[in-house]
């Protein structure tokens, strides 16, 4: 691993994101999968074969730039667009099976359907913060867009424009 | 990466323990992704003719407004109400849309009242 690479997996255990952490090492001594010509014994018709190559520097950054960014830049995304979804109105409709009791407390088609998660304990889970949304989440999009090896512009093509999170 | 950057980057890190609890363990993640899953099926649905409602957790469900999803995997007879499902007509057939199921030994299982003719669908 680069030094950079490690100077970050050590920021995530510190920041008790160790299971991240642990995600990027996995994979990054797992290497890459390639397919080239192989000749065994270096004679005769070479054939394709696949090898497991380690990552270059740019590689693995690309790598750690992007899983960082698959986390913590585009599943907020996807959360926020799965919650519009279920504030579309024409969504839901009445389905009641028929052994489904008549006396069930009909749903007040008026008020706005949402969408959460339920933590352990019964209780709605807090998911992002205000400020997550506000502060980190921008802030962490320049940071990444900055340490991604092939550039700014590169990596507005791979993730969602800086906007969507201003 | 810059010394700067290093900095920047650790505080940022650093703070998404409080300002986003939800990456503190994997779980959390894979049940976003799931929340989003689960609005591309629905929309899958409706684009094909189906109809749907969402029902509350209990034993006998009601119509509700509010989809929970579980955080981690439960079994489907829990009498938890804020955990719920979607009912789905397609076809004059009845299908459940569940998340987060945990696969238990057959003599475990113990059916719903709306199971009864409903089929159920695990969407994750």
């Amino acid at each position: 691993m680069t030094d950079s690479t490690v100077t970050i997996v050590e920021m995530l255990r510190d920041a008790k994101l160790g299971w991240i952490a642990d995600e990027l090492v996995e994979s990054i001594a797992l290497g890459k999968q390639i397919t080239k010509p192989f000749k065994e014994g270096g004679v005769g018709r070479a054939s394709k074969a696949t090898f497991v190559e380690p990552y270059s520097e740019e590689e693995e950054m690309e790598l750690v730039v992007g899983t960082l960014a698959q986390y913590f830049l585009v599943t907020p995304k996807a959360w926020e667009l799965a919650k519009q979804t279920f504030l579309n109105d024409n969504l839901f409709t009445e389905v009641r099976p028929d052994n489904v009791a008549a006396s069930s407390r009909a749903s007040n088609p008026r008020e706005p359907v949402s969408l959460g998660i339920i933590g352990e304990d019964g209780e709605p889970f807090t998911m992002f913060s205000a400020e997550y949304t506000r502060k980190t989440l921008p802030h962490l999009w320049k940071l990444l867009s900055e340490m991604w090896p092939y550039g700014h512009d590169d990596f507005i093509k791979h993730y969602p424009g800086e906007s969507d999170f201003q | 990466m810059t010394s700067r950057l290093q900095a920047e980057l650790r505080m940022a890190l650093a703070s998404i323990g409080t300002s986003a609890p939800i990456f503190l363990a994997t779980a959390g993640v894979d049940r976003l992704f799931e929340g989003f899953v689960l609005s591309c099926l629905i929309r899958a649905l409706i684009k094909n003719g189906a109809r749907l409602e969402i029902y509350d957790g209990r034993i006998n469900p009601s119509p509700s407004r509010t989809l929970n999803l579980r955080r981690a995997p439960g079994r489907i007879y829990d009498d938890i109400p804020g955990i719920g499902f979607i009912m789905v007509e397609f076809e004059g057939r009845f299908f459940e849309i569940h998340t987060d199921l945990r696969v238990s030994p057959a003599n475990e299982s113990r059916p719903r009242n709306t199971s009864k003719r409903a089929e159920r669908i695990e969407a994750s």
